[in-house]
């Protein structure tokens, strides 16, 4: 439960701050930093972004927009050498493992599209997919702290 | 034709009433293979990213 308040906490901070981003551009560069004036703040806001109203799909839908682009910002920060290889490492493990969270919640939650086979012959599991949910807002708290911000 | 301000007011009112039940239908129709197309796509970019700078190609497989 700790650990879930924490990752909310920092989801939040990451949220806020990616809202609080500066133009493109309008931040300082590091000295030595390909790209110049590139700071991948275009990516910061949506690591931040949650959807808990409307549907299952469209939950799980923002949660995979979210992890699209903490790869997507840890890239970029990466090329422009204002990551170490390290911390792109670090990233790297939080996306897989936020994958097969994601990949398990869509499982547990029967969120496939209609008419599909799969969805047809699927049982919903809420506990499951509540469970798997969890896991990746934790992870997500992980890297916005790591990359988001 | 100039509307007051609270016809105004509530035009926009209506309007974005009308954007957000479009959003919330729509939100049904959601294409999360395509989603996670992307995602996958963003991480083998990673992947691909770190291989290059370390010479280890285990992490883009």
């Amino acid at each position: 439960m700790r650990t879930l308040i924490t990752a909310a906490a920092a989801l939040l901070l990451a949220a806020c701050t990616g809202l609080a981003v500066a133009p493109e551009g309008a931040s300082v560069p590091l000295a030595g930093a390909a790209g110049g004036a590139e700071t991948c703040s275009r990516f910061a806001y949506a690591i931040g972004t949650l959807a808990e109203a409307g549907s299952e799909e469209a939950r799980i839908a923002a949660h995979v927009t979210g992890v699209t682009a903490a790869a997507q910002r840890a890239t970029c920060l990466l090329r422009s050498n204002r990551i170490s290889v390290t911390s792109s490492q670090q990233a790297l493990g939080l996306i897989d493992t936020a994958r097969a969270d994601l990949a398990a919640w869509r499982v547990a939650a029967c969120a496939w599209p209609p008419g599909d086979a799969r969805r047809t012959a699927c049982v919903r599991d809420p506990i499951a997919a509540g469970r798997a949910r969890d896991r990746v807002i934790a992870t997500r708290g992980l890297l916005a702290a790591l990359i988001g911000i | 034709m100039q509307l007051p301000l609270t016809q105004a007011n509530l035009l926009l009112a209506g309007l974005q009433l009308a954007i957000d039940a479009a959003t919330v239908s729509g939100a049904s129709h959601v294409d999360l293979d395509a989603a996670f197309a992307k995602l996958e796509a963003a991480r083998d970019e990673l992947a691909a990213e770190i291989a290059m700078r370390t010479g280890d190609q285990k992490g883009a497989a």
